[in-house]
């Protein structure tokens, strides 16, 4: 079961009102792709599994805070993303950073120093409706953004797509 | 007082609500709590900084974050300070990379302001940051194969926009009505007006488009392509040769992440001003039928580009021939949509193409195709024309 409500509780990274509104964003990704509540997602790759996935049920307010549909795929991929690095991988969204517009979270184990070593990299892609062949591209793309011979950080790279939905999961 | 950890935690508290308030689109209110939130941020490194932790990837990371929260609250002198600040450190590749980013979308927007950059709705300004480029002076292949693109580029959006069935040749009342003009370049890094023109007299029909809608249309299309999201591209642009035929012009118009590490477009829109920065490389940017390279055998072949005859037959048709240097010749057939504008200024140069082989066909069919000429590299580094930019008019320089 992926209960997506859960972010509503945060994360170390994670404040409890942002993780509900990105919860939110993925209830809104999967009902425009005809989902139902409990409606099973594939988990592929790194980790292989299929749960269950529920989520806050969208309002108007919702559906007028995420009519922008890259928003919400980018934060509601997100939404997802952490809560399968939390139970499939045992990661936790422990240290962020602002990155652009958005987010970079770092996994790893809670602590009261600020530190980014010794952490793994999330790098979230969401799809809203895509091929297998997109997703794989997708994942692809972020797995050869830095060169071999730079060095990477280590890092997950965790692919939502939500017309399936799926997700791929790949370790960097 | 507050550890850094605190401080950084409550710096991302600011931010999480910048967001939301950014998605609900209270602009001001984001601005403040960026700015709001880099200060504690700057709090944070600072009482790092006194206790001497300036470990790695910690300091870079905290600094490209702060970096970002300044960018985001406009303030984009600080923005390239911090960025400048930790790639003058030892940060991580990958960090020192996405530090890069900062500093040139921080200096992008430094650069706009003081040139007077947006002019009207009928104007793109196109600005180009590299190594190819100097102070007013830009390597001259680099801006006119650009400028070749755009134009092209504008040209299919309103062929396509007016419901007409995609042909090879752009029809003749588009090119004429739809000029491109250059205006005097602006000092600067390089920057150039490009206006696009409108027929005279205005025709009534259906389909005609200003040319604000054709840079809207164009804007958009390239930071979809430049955030790689094909699935919104094919939305868009449904019909299979158009959208092939945009991929390839637009990763023209892309930067090569040497010669041309960005590639700034700047308009005026009744909402306002509109900027893009095109920062991923060509190499990095959609293809079309990346799905088939999943499937069949990739390739790559090197060597000049020549025509197999288009009027010996249907089978002929859409159809190039590439001979090595050691002449392996190799048929290659070429999607609808890349032939008039991508493939054929290349006829007669030596190029790389990218492309897959279906098992048991000698046929290769074209994804990628680009100019690469090791000779001629080598005699352009020695003798380089640019184009030079100053209020006083362009001018050709020979180096």
């Amino acid at each position: 079961m992926l209960d997506l409500n859960e972010l509503g509780d945060g994360l170390p990274a994670i404040r409890p009102n942002f993780g509900m509104a990105m919860a939110e964003a993925a209830g809104v990704c999967l009902e425009s792709q005809g989902h139902a509540q409990l409606t099973p997602l594939s988990i592929q790759g790194y980790t292989v599994n299929q749960l269950r996935v529920s989520w806050p049920q969208p309002t108007e307010q919702t559906l007028r805070t995420w009519n922008d549909p890259e928003e919400a795929t980018e934060y509601g991929s997100t939404a997802v993303a952490v809560l399968i690095a939390r139970q499939e991988l045992g990661y936790l969204a422990i240290e962020c950073s602002p990155k652009g517009t958005g987010i970079d979270y770092w996994l790893g184990e809670d602590s009261d120093v600020l530190s980014f070593e010794h952490k793994a990299r999330l790098e979230i892609s969401g799809i809203r409706r895509g091929s297998d062949a997109q997703v794989r591209a997708r994942v692809r793309q972020k797995l050869q953004q830095t060169s071999p011979s730079d060095g990477t950080l280590p890092a997950f790279v965790i692919v939502v797509e939500f017309s399936a939905p799926a997700a791929e999961v790949q370790r960097k | 007082m507050r550890s850094a950890k605190e401080l950084h935690d409550q710096a991302m508290d600011l931010v999480e609500s910048a967001i939301l308030e950014r998605i609900r689109g209270n602009v001001e209110v984001t601005t403040r709590l960026y700015s709001e939130a880099l200060e504690l941020e700057l709090n944070a490194i600072s009482e790092l900084e006194s206790k001497g932790r300036i470990e790695e990837p910690t300091w870079s990371v905290l600094h490209r974050g702060a970096g970002w929260m300044a960018f985001n609250s406009q303030q984009y002198r600080r923005a390239e300070q911090l960025a400048s600040k930790a790639l003058s450190g030892n940060p991580h590749p990958e960090i020192a990379e996405e530090l890069r980013d900062l500093w040139e979308q921080s200096n992008f927007h430094l650069h706009i302001g003081p040139v007077d950059l947006v002019v009207n709705p009928q104007e793109v300004q196109l600005r180009l940051v590299g190594r190819a480029v100097s102070s007013g002076t830009v390597l001259l292949t680099e801006l006119v194969s650009r400028v070749n693109s755009f134009q092209k580029l504008t040209h299919r959006i309103v062929q396509r926009k007016s419901d007409l069935p995609y042909r090879a040749r752009i029809p003749s009342d588009i090119r004429s009505g739809y000029p491109t003009f250059a205006a005097t370049p602006k000092t600067g890094s390089f920057v150039i007006s490009l206006r696009l023109g409108n027929p005279t007299p205005k025709p009534s029909l259906p389909g005609f488009l200003n040319a604000d809608e054709i840079i809207s249309e164009f804007l958009d299309l390239m930071e979809l392509a430049n955030d790689s999201r094909i699935d919104e591209i094919q939305q868009r642009i449904p019909d299979v040769a158009y959208r092939h035929n945009f991929l390839g012009l637009a990763k023209n118009l892309a930067p090569d992440g040497k010669q041309i590490r960005q590639v700034g477009f700047s308009t005026a829109s009744n909402t306002g001003a509109r900027h893009i920065s095109v920062t991923t490389p060509a190499s990095q940017f959609p293809t079309p039928n990346a799905g088939e390279r999943q499937q069949h055998g990739q390739v790559e072949v090197r060597g000049m580009l020549r025509y197999a005859d288009g009027s010996a037959g249907t089978s002929s048709r859409n159809r190039i021939r590439l001979i090595e240097n050691r002449g392996t010749q190799h048929e290659i057939s070429v999607p609808p949509g890349l032939m008039d504008d991508i493939v054929r200024p290349l006829w007669n140069s030596h190029v790389t193409v990218k492309g897959t082989r279906h098992r048991g066909q000698r046929v290769i069919r074209l994804h990628e195709i680009w100019e690469s000429d090791p000779i001629s590299e080598q005699v352009s580094d020695q003798l380089s024309v640019a184009v030079s930019n100053s209020n006083h008019g362009s001018q050709l320089t020979i180096f």
